[in-house]
């Protein structure tokens, strides 16, 4: 048990000791380190990537009373990277009337953002890929980034249904951007500081979801626009927009939306988890298993939802962000303030 | 459907003709009285045929006849109205004034028929590309 | 300079929803739509031209092949409309069994309606649910008749075969389990927040605007205005059955789409009644080997799933129609679109668009 708590720790203290037996000067090792750490969480994005496909679509298969894939591997495990190969090796389109270089340019950047969100999140214990104290700002800033690529992915397709599907993000990425980060708010004026480590040092006794259950409700609903997916899955749209801002993109360029769509997820379920589900706390277990464990009950839940709900219209969902959910948010951040000067208060 | 409403309807207004038939009530009507004919039907309290089903022609080869098949909701009786028009340069006044359901039924008929509603708001080709040549349901018509 | 421009949105002939070929172009404000134009004929096949040159009993082929979703009332008009002519006598056994099948096509085609309104609102779970019910549909079917689509299964004077023995538990199994699989229906998507705020109020066809657009069917029976050609001019043998008309009065979508579950239920009624009275005997009547038709016109309806299915018929005492024309519910219910449409979303337009329930086949033709 020790031993894989410690595992990755190990490994990584390993390489150290290696290196410092071939008498590299100190700078080089933790670069090395560094890399071999984003290797690793490239690795763990496409592994997860290939799970979650074909979680999804079992998950949808079961709600919809049907198999889901059941050829390529035991239960249909291998379906997903056979699917890659095919997306491979599909034609590269790009439109004439495209503008070459933004559309280009689109899939990469949206890819990006959602792997950098990966840096700050702690996936066990002591093993954070880069302590930044001003983690959670770092995360929030990222991800607002990717609604600059899709709207540049919407532009460049010179495609109305792109345009619309682009303009929808955009509006819908901004409006729901702020009750993420005010429900976020509560939890770091409890903790007192932006450092992901530190929320989670801090829920070793009690997750936070039961001291700010309002904001966690806040920040999942937001947080499923923020990624774009059903009931929010409005940029894309598929029966009113055909694709969206993916209409014109083919093969590899679509995967990379597709990629980091759930790159994107797995990282808001994580932070999810580190904000308050406590991390990787949790007994028994190795944390790092305990963490997955809890990101992936999230990512179900996730799930479930786009598949058993319809698509909200876009005005609705402008009134739900800005006339519910940002006065709800605003109230519960009162309310913690409130709360925690009534605490000192009591503690003298 | 009773007979006499239309009797005394035909006595009063306009030059129509009663076709026995043992299926529907079927009037014949002249051109010129067609729209008239067609507000009483509408309006009539007696008549108040307010649900217009159905605009067709039928290609005779010396003239054309247009059908009308209508139907009131609040009685609940129907009846079928024709109307003979000329063979060269086929032309009826539109009804899509008096029953915006037939604004789509004469651009069919003008489509595959051939015959010209005036004072349509849209007539076009509604079913066939706009570039085709003649009229597929006329008889004479070859491919 | 810049200059604001208007902008067309072309909506299908390739578009997911809608419904198959149909084509509009849309002229948004934003997400507001300002105007929209039908454009249709993309399905057209010039059936009635094609019936003019087939013997009558050759065309019955091609009436399942215009509203494929619900054809075996498309069969039955035609058919019925020709005995009408000709005056001649149905079995009963035919005429009941030509009313259960009516009546489970109309099932199978309200099924397909309520899929597709679900899938278009994004609800992609619902499709597979009704879906699932309407292939039961279609096993009976192909018990029947031996093809699951176009069934050319109605003849003139009767039907095309007997029903098989074990159609009739399959049947009665079917009609009583299916009140219990649309609640699943129901409390998957009838009762969910978002689809009731995307139907709810939206594109309203009130029922004057209805009766002048000659939107009939289901459409109209939701605005509140009870026609249907059923009650109101009944053919084959529906005189003898006890079934409500249902009638709903907001005229928005959500009624549109209730009122289809509405007529489900009724049709299961007629159904248990049918095969509860189901009398022993010839399902094909007397019909001369060559059928000639005397002169003469007629108009002849039934009730389809989509609305009021006309039958023109023109004989000049040949084997052949002299002019046939078909009436097409959805044909006429699309006119109404362009203005049931105008000032809604993007997204409503989808809705509405789903609501009116339109099948291209039919209204090309």
């Amino acid at each position: 048990m020790e031993l894989l708590e410690r595992l990755f720790v190990n490994i990584a203290g390993l390489a150290r000791t290696l290196m410092a037996g071939w008498s590299l000067p100190n700078s080089i090792i933790e670069l090395v380190v560094l890399i071999l750490g984003i290797i690793a969480i490239i690795g763990l994005i496409i592994v997860d990537a290939i799970i979650l496909v074909w979680l999804e679509r079992k998950i949808a298969g079961f709600i919809q009373e049907r198999p889901g894939p059941n050829r390529l591997g035991p239960a249909g495990v291998f379906q997903t990277i056979a699917d890659t190969f095919k997306l491979l090796g599909k034609e590269d389109v790009i439109p004439r009337s495209a503008d070459r270089w933004v559309f280009r340019l689109a899939p990469p950047l949206v890819f990006v953002p959602a792997i950098m969100l990966y840096a700050v999140i702690p996936f066990g214990k002591d093993m954070v890929p880069v302590d930044l104290n001003v983690g959670l700002f770092y995360c929030f800033s990222i991800a607002s980034l990717g609604t600059m690529s899709f709207l540049m992915a919407g532009w460049g397709s010179h495609n109305k249904y792109s345009l619309l599907g682009g303009m929808r993000t955009v509006a819908q990425m901004i409006s729901y951007e702020i009750p993420l980060l005010l429900s976020v708010l509560g939890v770091v004026m409890i903790v007192g500081s932006l450092n992901l480590s530190d929320i989670v040092a801090a829920q070793k006794n009690v997750w936070f979801i039961i001291i700010q259950p309002v904001a966690f409700i806040i920040y999942l609903i937001a947080a499923t626009a923020e990624l774009n997916r059903g009931p929010f899955d409005l940029p894309e749209g598929e029966q009113e927009l055909v694709a969206g801002v993916y209409t014109e993109f083919s093969g590899m360029r679509w995967a990379l939306f597709f990629l980091a769509e759930y790159t994107n997820m797995v990282a808001t379920a994580a932070i999810a988890v580190t904000l308050f589900f406590g991390g990787w706390h949790g007994p028994w277990l190795p944390s790092w298993m305990w963490f997955f464990l809890k990101v992936y009950l999230i990512i179900f839940f996730f799930m479930v939802i786009k598949w058993t709900y319809p698509r909200i219209r876009v005005d609705h969902l402008m009134h739900f962000g800005w006339k519910f959910l940002i006065p709800l948010s605003l109230a519960n951040l009162l309310l913690t303030g409130v709360g925690i000067e009534i605490y000192r208060f009591m503690r003298g | 459907m009773h007979p006499e409403i239309i009797s005394k309807l035909a006595s009063r207004y306009f030059s129509l003709t009663i076709i026995p038939d043992q299926h529907t009530t079927k009037i014949q009507v002249e051109e010129n009285d067609m729209v008239y004919l067609m507000e009483q039907l509408k309006n009539a309290p007696e008549l108040h045929f307010e649900l217009l089903l159905d605009i067709t022609a039928v290609d005779y080869k010396d003239h054309y006849m247009i059908v009308y098949n209508l139907f009131s909701l609040k009685h609940g009786h129907k009846i079928m109205v024709m109307c003979r028009i000329a063979h060269e340069n086929p032309s009826i006044v539109t009804i899509s004034d008096l029953y915006p359901a037939a604004e789509v039924l004469e651009c069919e008929v003008y489509d595959l028929m051939g015959i010209e509603f005036i004072s349509h708001p849209n007539l076009r080709r509604i079913l066939l590309s706009e570039d085709f040549e003649g009229y597929p349901l006329r008889k004479d018509f070859k491919n | 300079m810049p200059r604001t421009q208007e902008l067309n949105l072309n909506m299908g002939p390739q578009h997911p929803s809608t419904h198959g070929v149909f084509r509009c172009v849309i002229t948004p404000d934003g997400e507001t739509v300002t105007r929209v134009e039908n454009h249709i004929g993309y399905l057209h096949r010039g059936i009635e031209k094609i019936a003019e040159s087939k013997t009558y009993p050759q065309f019955i082929p091609y009436t399942d092949r215009m509203d494929y979703l619900c054809s075996m009332v498309y069969n039955q008009g035609y058919v019925e409309t020709i005995e009408k002519m000709l005056g001649i006598e149905v079995p009963e056994r035919a005429e009941y069994i030509r009313v259960i099948m009516a009546e489970l096509s109309r099932i199978a085609s309200h099924l397909v309606m309520v899929a597709t309104m679900a899938i278009d609102l994004a609800g992609t779970s619902n499709w597979m649910y009704c879906f699932r019910e309407r292939e039961k549909i279609l096993d009976l079917f192909e018990m029947t008749c031996g093809s699951r689509m176009t069934f050319s299964y109605m003849r003139i004077g009767g039907v095309a075969e007997d029903l098989p023995e074990e159609f009739i538990p399959a049947c009665r199994k079917f009609i009583n389990e299916f009140p219990e699989k649309m609640n699943e229906v129901h409390e998957l998507l009838t009762g969910n927040e978002i689809f009731q705020a995307r139907t709810k109020g939206i594109g309203i066809l009130p029922p004057d605007m209805a009766v002048a657009y000659g939107v009939t069917g289901p459409n109209l029976r939701a605005s509140g205005v009870p026609y249907d050609v059923r009650k109101n001019q009944p053919y084959s043998i529906y005189d003898r059955f006890d079934f409500k008309l249902p009638v709903r009065f907001n005229g928005d979508c959500f009624d549109r789409y209730l009122l289809r579950f509405d007529e489900m239920e009724q049709s299961c009624r007629i159904i248990e009644q049918a095969l509860d009275s189901l009398p022993e005997g010839e399902i094909k009547g007397k019909v001369p080997k060559m059928i000639k038709i005397p002169p003469g016109e007629i108009y002849h309806q039934v009730e389809s799933s989509k609305g009021a299915l006309g039958f023109f018929l023109v004989s000049d005492g040949s084997n052949k129609p002299y002019r046939l024309h078909v009436r097409g519910p959805s044909f006429v219910n699309m006119g109404v679109f362009p203005e049931l449409a105008k000032g809604w979303k993007i997204q409503d337009v989808i809705s509405i668009l789903a609501s009116l329930d339109p099948v291209l086949g039919e209204v090309d033709r």
